[in-house]
């Protein structure tokens, strides 16, 4: 007979971690090794639209570059101080990295719902 | 690495398959030769052909419909079997393959069967994978030099939120909840859903035990955590509806947020 051990009470609120979930097994998408290049939708940030593109090869991130129109002189300040920040940002982030969830059976509609949205989310 | 990256290349080997409706993934990072995933998925596509309660021809409609008796069955299915009757014991009877009032080994098979896909990746050499099979887990060694696995707990409310991330170079992990298919787990002292429980999750050395043991503590309800104070070398996780959190201490120990 086993022992019985005490248990750790918390509440669902303070233990979810502030985690975008479904990075479920991007693998399988991603099975090149080739670097491929995608750019997001442009963003309406402070200094103006601002588009990013990541370069992924096979399920890695390897460079964060972002655009915004060049001839606004703001420019030039965003890729040296704001473009730094999120590149590193983006690269430490996904070396904590989910790689798989465990969930309740799901069925492949599920699934696929779930990949796309995931998909979705990785290209943004 | 220079850009600060995590050193992690792309496996040597991902596949994705459905299998008995389920999504399947293997993820290895060994150069293990391409007839080993194919005898993984061979394996998986066999388990469904003998043991899925949707098959007629199944060897376990078969036996439900009394057409073949259990002690006439192939080994494996004599062996899973015995295994969900001592299992319906450990667990006091909530975990039990005649629940819903027919025979329905499957809260065992899924864990059994891929618990032995992942011997036979590791009988051909692998080391460091990761495999999925509609949403239980196991990960062996790393993904690569500098990464450990990171497994997430789905988040029972909250469909783009995991509830915990674990680290492991060696584990099974299986969740039991109703957000994915409704209450399809009944608590066969009652014959209904049980109460008070959102989702449960058992990780351990074993995926089988661990997703019965998933399927059990969820029958038992809001009862289920005192029983899992005494499960080791399995750890647990418990989300009650009232959504109180009670996780086992070696669960707490695996657990990296």
């Amino acid at each position: 007979m086993n022992r019985s051990v005490p248990l750790t009470v918390l509440t669902l609120t303070a233990l979810a971690p502030p985690v975008a979930a479904p990075w479920l097994a991007i693998a399988s998408a991603a099975t090149t090794t080739r670097s491929r290049v995608v750019t997001g939708p442009a963003v309406n940030m402070r200094w103006g639209p601002v588009k990013v593109r990541i370069t992924v090869k096979g399920k890695r991130i390897t460079n964060v570059t972002a655009t915004a129109p060049t001839e606004r002189p703001r420019s030039a300040r965003i890729n040296q101080q704001a473009l730094p920040l999120l590149r590193k940002e983006v690269l430490k982030a996904q070396s904590a990295r989910i790689f798989v969830i465990s969930g309740a059976t799901m069925t492949s509609n599920a699934y696929g719902a779930s990949l796309q949205a995931a998909i979705t989310k990785a290209h943004v | 690495m220079s850009d600060g990256g995590a050193a992690l290349a792309a496996p040597a080997i991902a596949r994705h398959e459905d299998i008995m409706g389920l999504p399947v993934e293997v993820e290895c990072h060994d150069p293990i030769a391409a007839g080993a995933v194919e005898a993984v998925f061979a394996w998986l596509r066999r388990v469904d052909v003998t043991f899925s309660t949707y098959r007629a021809d199944s060897e376990i409609s078969r036996i439900a419909r009394g057409e073949l008796a259990a002690e006439l069955a192939s080994p494996e299915v004599r062996r899973v079997l015995g295994r969900c009757e001592r299992l319906r014991a450990r667990t006091g009877g909530y975990f039990d393959m005649r629940a819903g009032g027919v025979l329905d080994p499957s809260g065992l098979v899924k864990g059994w069967a891929v618990e032995r896909a992942a011997r036979l990746l590791e009988a051909a050499g692998a080391r460091n994978f990761c495999l999925y099979a509609g949403g239980d887990v196991i990960v062996r060694g790393r993904p690569g030099p500098d990464v450990r696995w990171r497994i997430g707990i789905q988040h029972p409310l909250l469909p783009d939120r995991v509830a915990a991330v674990l680290e492991s170079e060696h584990l099974a992990v299986a969740t039991s909840a109703t957000y994915a298919r409704g209450a399809h787990i009944l608590d066969p002292h009652t014959g209904a859903p049980p109460a008070g429980v959102l989702s449960v999750t058992i990780a351990g050395p074993d995926l089988g035990t661990a997703d019965a043991y998933a399927t059990a503590v969820f029958a038992m309800g809001a009862d289920g955590p005192e029983w899992t104070r005494s499960i080791a070398p399995y750890e647990a996780m418990t989300v009650l509806a009232d959504e109180h959190v009670l996780l086992t201490p070696g669960f707490e120990d695996l657990r990296v947020s």
